[in-house]
């Protein structure tokens, strides 16, 4: 849904450089009701931390040897973790100081809606009908986000590889569940401390070896719930799955919900944001344009108020001209009176 | 340190430090692409990323933010004064994207598939996919709008030219869009992570704080990359860039002052919606605090008070601060504070062949820039198209 | 401008500190642990945290070593002139008060502050004005009020067991109320306590009038019951001193200090030294007039049942239960262990239904109920945890989940008997109750004590598992060293011969699920040998093996450890050790 959305919102933004592609099993929304899927169940009280399962799956996945052989029991003393070349590990715990430690059997726990594949921004990683996460190597570009992404710290790299490293980690043995066959590390647990089925089933038969044995086993079980739920489910002794080293606060939110919200935002950016700048645009386009008028109008104002001065003035000056001649007109009138005056006085003495 | 001056002898410091980061960054990279990812990082199983997504990516692009912040001021909220500036940020914007494609290019397994995401196989419910996008479409956009200068330079293009010149508002409000998206999308791209990084830093508003520093990240290296551009391109630039320049400052400094109360008050409410504060008494809580009070309300106050007085100097101090702070969160985000539940033994800390692929990439980028100001029409506006507003 | 530069230097100043002590603290990753050497860990801790009661404290609770201070002070002169009331005051009767400086009246909170300040400080001000090694004086908080003390408390709860029982009583034999010593009950004409006139009158155990917190009873005098606390602190550590300060130092007595009683290695010392002074023929029983044996009455409809047509029905009720009360005495240490309330029977708390008297467990929960060690149920499912129990017992439901068991204890009554339970059942009265003892011994002589099993000629010598060879060798299971090692463990256990009725009881350990018969079906019948893709609860033969076999031995506790000490035993092989059941096969 995310994703039509997405698609949708790219298309209103007139970006139209990906065309719609098939539906995969990869979006969530498909995945959630995947009522045959597969699973594995874990019981740490079984393990015994022998390690034919790491050897299994060695076998299985045709990945190198290690250094030291897997009846090497030493291993366990330090904590390890999955790597490029170990698809899973076991880890030993010591809950209570003197008591017999707990194993702990660390792989991919294929979630229901995996993190990693709702990371994977080439669908590298899918959920497949079967319960298993896979990986194509063919399409990883190797930005290694569902590493960042994995909440059980599980894909690891291969770092050394130069120019063709790849994204690792347990398939749930994909290839043999297509035909029929149990996971090799299933299929070589002496005590059937992993159980391999339907996950419904396996639901039912954890919750029963619980409430057969309350006062043994934590009251939960890691994986029913655990990021909307894990294909891998685990039952433990008590006191806590914390014991063995489990995150038990990683909340029922599936990954893919966590950053739904920011891509839904999407549609709303590409769609309000065009109308709010090009608004913004135009007030501040008009703003301009008037500020353009109110410009004009006060100069022509101005110069209009300028020019009447200037004829008030032409003819105040003008007023002014004409009284200094009518001034002057008389003054001479005057002086011709007087002149003429005296001259006629004169006459008469001669 | 002009680099007019220094066309008589190559051997100036700038150039004999180039030099030997580029030399080393040649060697690194020889080696990177012979041996691996391996050979030359720290990276692990456990830190999938480190320095080069750290730094190359999310800062690279926190700073380079300056472009769409300037050319939305300028085109968009009218600020037309400041046009002068847009080239400028525009070709820093630019090259800070190119750049970050190019650091890409060391990080990922497989760099020749990095088109994969956008032509090939598309995985749409990945953030990643929203960023790569936008930073794709986004990079197309701004050498668009990064070309006009180039075909100035080159003469003889008008026609082209005009064109391009026609679609900038388009590509504007374009590029704010996508700048939006990708900005906030490196910030979603942790809300897959709740259980690794450090509760004082996720919150489900990541996307906004990203998006938010972003815009005075952009701001504030616009008033340092001019600070720092005058000092040494001062003879490039024209009076028109000139004559604006101290108003651009203080009005980039009011925005960033603004947006970053803002943000200081979205960090507080995120603090608050989940109560953690709790947290801020322990030591992440102290580092939260150095980050938030030393690099977000410090400089904020100084570009405030720096507006206020028309102290340009209090301005350009905080610009740089700010830069350093905003370097500072996205480091806290994308490794101080993440995977902050693992021993420190398996802790990540970058090697030194990283250190200086980081190097190397900003030096090739002030040297890139280096080489276009020099060159194009940049700092001032083409004789032949003074008149044009573009 | 200078100061504001001044002040900004010092901000910055302020903020480099801070930012480097996040990184540092980043970097030591997770808090500081604190290495904890043994003479850190002491049983004389008292959080002083009396404001408690008020609101939440301002300041850490003060850690206070009351033994540190005793001793400190018993080496000062004037102490011998004070001794404890140099802290404690005591009422006119010359009754201490446990509190520090104050009598048992409720104070504000100011004042209990001023109190402790005011005394506290002002003693260590007098001792280190005198020249002597003294606690803080100065007024700051944390040299009190330190919110991380160095020290941790190993105290212990201590109990009063039947040796210790016996050697208190010892040391009264020449009284003639030699209960009343210690045992005291409330007399209401009297208006106090007074001892216990007769061992029937002793109501037992302190706690059951002095509980953790005290009581007040409305209408007593006085109202308030002591607290256990208040109480034996009164009372044993009074006592001990009284007898240390009449006969000296050479006369025998018990500890007054904290770490006496509570302390671990202290303990220790007190169990070591009853199991020389006890005399191994000592009889421990606590006689109190308690009956050897009682019979214990399920829930009975309480009217005759009538049906619809008027005509009564016959109850067909649960038989009661025969308990062996002298037995089980001896398997405790106290009576509390079963009687965690009072010295009376179960029905008087806990009745059919339930009520708020018994905290609303019913009569029937009262004595099943595993996960109450108080239960009949709940202290025979912790039995089983005993490593010779754990490995068949540990995979097993513990308590009443298999009905087939209820006769175990619900014994039906045979014959002659049958007649008398019932009539036991249908009355209430004296007569009723003189008869259970006797009634009970004859239900539970039936009852094996000890665990038996088939012939040893019929129990298979060894048995071969190797339907599922392939990597392996066939594992060759030495099937009747096993079976005798089993019962070999229960020798002497009274418990594990009642409730292994059967012969083939022991064999179900390992042959469970199918009907018990010497020759059981084999693991295959039911475990399938391969795994399917379709999960099911039931393991595959593979899976049944190494559950069975492992799970037994790691609960045993016997894996990879010799079991057996005949010469040149191999050790019961640890799970992990593959070829220690079944050799690798030769290519």
């Amino acid at each position: 849904m995310k994703r039509r959305h997405f698609l949708g919102l790219l298309g209103a933004a007139g970006v139209t450089l990906t065309t719609g592609t098939k539906a995969k099993a990869s979006d969530a929304a498909d995945v959630a009701g995947l009522p045959n899927a597969f699973g594995v169940l874990f019981d740490a009280s079984r393990c015994i931390g022998c390690r034919k399962c790491e050897a299994a799956c060695n076998t299985v996945n045709e990945l190198p040897k290690p250094d030291k052989p897997f009846d090497d029991l030493t291993v366990l003393d330090t904590e390890r973790r999955t790597t490029a070349t170990a698809y899973t590990v076991v880890d030993k715990y010591t809950p209570k100081a003197g008591e017999n430690p707990v194993f702990r059997k660390i792989q991919c726990n294929h979630c229901m809606e995996p993190a990693c594949a709702s990371a994977c921004f080439v669908k590298a990683l899918k959920k497949t009908e079967t319960g298993a996460v896979v990986y194509d190597a063919s399409l990883c570009v190797g930005c290694r986000y569902c590493m960042v992404a994995c909440p059980f710290n599980i894909p690891a790299y291969e770092y050394n590889k130069a120019l063709t490293p790849r994204v690792m980690k347990c398939t749930m043995c994909y290839p043999r569940i297509k035909e029929g066959k149990l996971p090799g590390c299933v299929e070589a647990c002496p005590k059937e401390a992993l159980q391999f089925g339907r996950r419904r089933d396996l639901l039912n038969i954890a919750w029963d070896r619980i409430t057969a044995n309350t006062d043994k086993y934590v009251s939960h079980v890691y994986g029913e719930h655990e990021m909307g739920g894990t294909s891998w489910l685990y039952i433990a002794p008590k006191p806590s799955f914390a014991a063995l080293g489990m995150d038990e606060h990683l909340g029922t939110t599936p990954a893919p919900e966590l950053t739904a919200g920011a891509l839904t935002a999407v549609p709303a950016v590409v769609g309000i944001w065009p109308v709010l700048l090009t608004g913004l645009y135009a007030v501040s386009k008009r703003k301009d344009r008037i500020a353009e008028e109110e410009k004009k109008a006060a100069v022509e104002a101005a110069i209009a108020k300028a020019s009447a001065e200037a004829e008030a003035k032409l003819a105040e000056e003008l007023t002014k001209a004409e009284v200094a001649g009518k001034r002057r007109i008389e003054v001479e009138v005057k002086k011709a009176l007087e002149a003429a005056a005296k001259t006629s006085e004169g006459g008469e003495d001669a | 340190m002009s680099t007019e001056n220094t066309k008589n002898s190559l051997f100036t410091p700038f150039n004999i430090i180039a030099g030997v980061i580029l030399a080393a960054g040649i060697v690194v990279t020889i080696m990177r692409f012979t041996m691996g990812l391996g050979a030359v990082t720290n990276l692990s199983d456990n830190n999938p990323w480190g320095l080069w997504i750290g730094f190359d990516l999310l800062c690279g692009v926190a700073l380079a933010a300056g472009g769409y912040t300037t050319s939305a001021a300028c085109y968009i909220f009218g600020f037309k004064r400041f046009h002068a500036a847009v080239r400028p940020a525009i070709l820093t914007a630019f090259l800070g994207y190119a750049l970050v494609v190019f650091a890409l290019g060391y990080d990922v397994g497989r760099p020749w598939r990095l088109p994969y995401p956008i032509f090939y196989s598309q995985g749409t419910t990945s953030v990643l996919f929203e960023v790569g996008l936008c930073v794709f479409i986004y990079l197309t956009v701004l050498f668009i709008e990064y070309l006009p200068a180039a075909l100035e330079w080159l003469g003889g293009f008008d026609k082209y030219r005009t064109v391009l010149i026609k679609v900038t508002m388009g590509l504007t409000i374009l590029g704010v869009i996508l700048s939006t998206l990708h900005q906030s999308s490196l910030g979603a791209l942790y809300l897959i992570v709740p259980s690794k990084l450090h509760p004082l830093w996720y919150t489900p508003y990541l996307p906004v704080m990203f998006f938010m520093s972003s815009m005075f990240a952009g701001l504030s290296m616009v008033v340092f990359e001019g600070t720092l551009s005058h000092r040494y391109f001062h003879d490039k630039m024209d009076d028109d860039y000139n004559a604006n320049y101290m108003d651009l400052q203080f009005a980039f400094a009011k925005g960033a002052a603004w947006i970053m109360s803002g943000y200081l008050a979205m960090k507080l409410i995120g603090l608050a919606m989940d109560n953690r504060w709790h947290y801020l008494f322990t030591g992440f809580g102290a580092w939260w605090l150095f980050e938030v009070v030393g690099f977000v309300v410090l400089p904020c106050y100084c570009y405030a008070v720096g507006y206020r007085d028309r102290n340009i100097g209090l301005v350009r101090i905080a610009a740089p601060w700010t830069v350093i702070g905003i370097i500072l969160n996205r480091f806290d985000v994308s490794l101080v504070a993440f995977n902050w539940k693992l021993p420190s033994a398996l802790r990540y800390f970058p090697s030194v062949s990283e250190i200086i692929i980081s190097l190397f990439v900003v030096t090739v980028g002030v040297l890139a820039f280096r080489f276009i100001v020099t060159r194009m029409p940049i700092f001032y506006a083409h004789p032949a198209y003074k008149d044009s507003s573009h | 401008m200078k100061n504001a530069k001044q002040r900004t230097g010092s901000l910055l100043v302020a903020l480099a500190l801070l930012g480097a002590g996040g990184l540092l603290s980043l970097m030591a990753g997770g808090g500081a642990a604190r290495a904890q050497g043994d003479d850190k860990l002491r049983a004389d801790i008292l959080s002083i945290d009396e404001l408690k009661k008020f609101g939440p404290l301002t300041q850490p609770p003060v850690v206070f070593l009351h033994d540190k201070h005793t001793a400190a002070l018993g080496k000062q002169k004037q102490f011998y002139k004070k001794e404890c009331g140099t802290c404690h005051l005591s009422d006119k009767d010359g009754t201490m008060f446990l509190a520090y400086q104050r009598d048992d009246k409720p104070m504000d909170a100011d004042r209990i502050k001023e109190t402790f300040h005011a005394n506290c400080i002002g003693c260590h001000k007098k001792m280190a004005e005198d020249g002597m090694k003294a606690g803080p004086t100065d007024v700051q908080c944390k040299g009190c009020h330190n919110g991380n003390p160095d020290v941790a408390s190993n105290w212990q709860p201590l109990v009063v067991d039947k040796k210790l029982h016996y050697r208190h009583a010892a040391t009264q034999a020449e009284s003639e109320n030699k209960c009343g010593a210690c045992h005291h009950i409330y007399d209401e004409a009297a208006g106090k306590t007074i001892a216990a006139p007769a061992p029937e009158k002793v109501p037992g155990a302190c706690v059951y009038c002095h509980t953790e917190s005290g009581t007040d009873v409305k209408g007593r005098k006085p109202e308030k019951i002591r607290s256990l606390r208040l109480a034996t602190h009164g009372e044993c550590v009074t006592c001990h001193r009284s007898i240390a300060a009449a006969g000296g130092k050479d006369v025998a007595t018990g500890p007054t200090t904290c770490a006496g009683c509570h302390g671990p290695l202290d303990q220790k010392a007190i169990a070591e030294t009853s199991r020389k002074k006890v005399p191994a023929d000592a009889d421990l029983r606590i006689k109190r007039g308690q009956p050897d044996f009682a019979l214990v009455r399920p829930v009975k409809a309480e009217k005759p049942l009538v049906g619809a047509d008027g005509k009564p029905i016959k109850d067909y009720g649960m038989p009661p239960v025969p308990f062996d009360h002298k037995y089980h005495e001896s398997k405790n240490e106290t009576c509390v262990s079963c009687h965690h309330a009072a010295l009376t029977s179960c029905a008087a708390c806990h009745t059919p239904a339930g009520d708020e008297k018994g905290g609303y467990v019913p009569l029937e929960a009262a004595m099943h109920k595993v996960e109450a060690l108080q239960s009949c149920a709940g202290c025979h499912a912790a039995q089983q945890k005993k490593p010779e129990c754990a490995g068949c017992h540990a995979s097993m439901k513990k308590g009443v989940g298999d009905v087939s068991q209820c006769g175990s204890c619900h014994v039906p009554p045979q014959g002659a008997l049958e007649q008398s339970v019932a009539e036991f059942m249908e009355r209430r009265d004296k007569d009723a109750a003189a008869m259970a003892p006797g009634l009970a011994e004859k239900l539970l002589a039936g009852k094996r004590s000890e665990t038996a099993t088939i012939a040893v000629e019929d129990i298979p010598e060894t048995v071969t598992l190797g339907s599922l060879a392939k990597d392996y060798q066939p594992s060759v299971l030495p099937h009747r060293k096993i079976v005798l090692s089993l019962v070999a463990g229960m020798k002497g256990d009274k418990l594990a011969g009642a409730f292994h009725a059967t012969d083939t009881t022991v064999c179900q350990g390992c042959h469970h699920m199918s009907p018990a018969s010497k020759t059981p079906p084999r693991c295959g019948n039911c475990h399938p040998a391969v795994e399917g893709t379709a999960a099911t609860p039931r393991p595959t033969l593979k899976a049944a093996y190494h559950n069975q076999c492992m799970n037994c031995h790691t609960a045993m506790g016997i894996s990879g450890k010799v079991a057996d000490k005949a010469p040149g035993a191999k050790p019961v092989p640890k799970s992990t050790d593959c070829t220690g059941c079944h050799a690798a096969k030769k290519n």
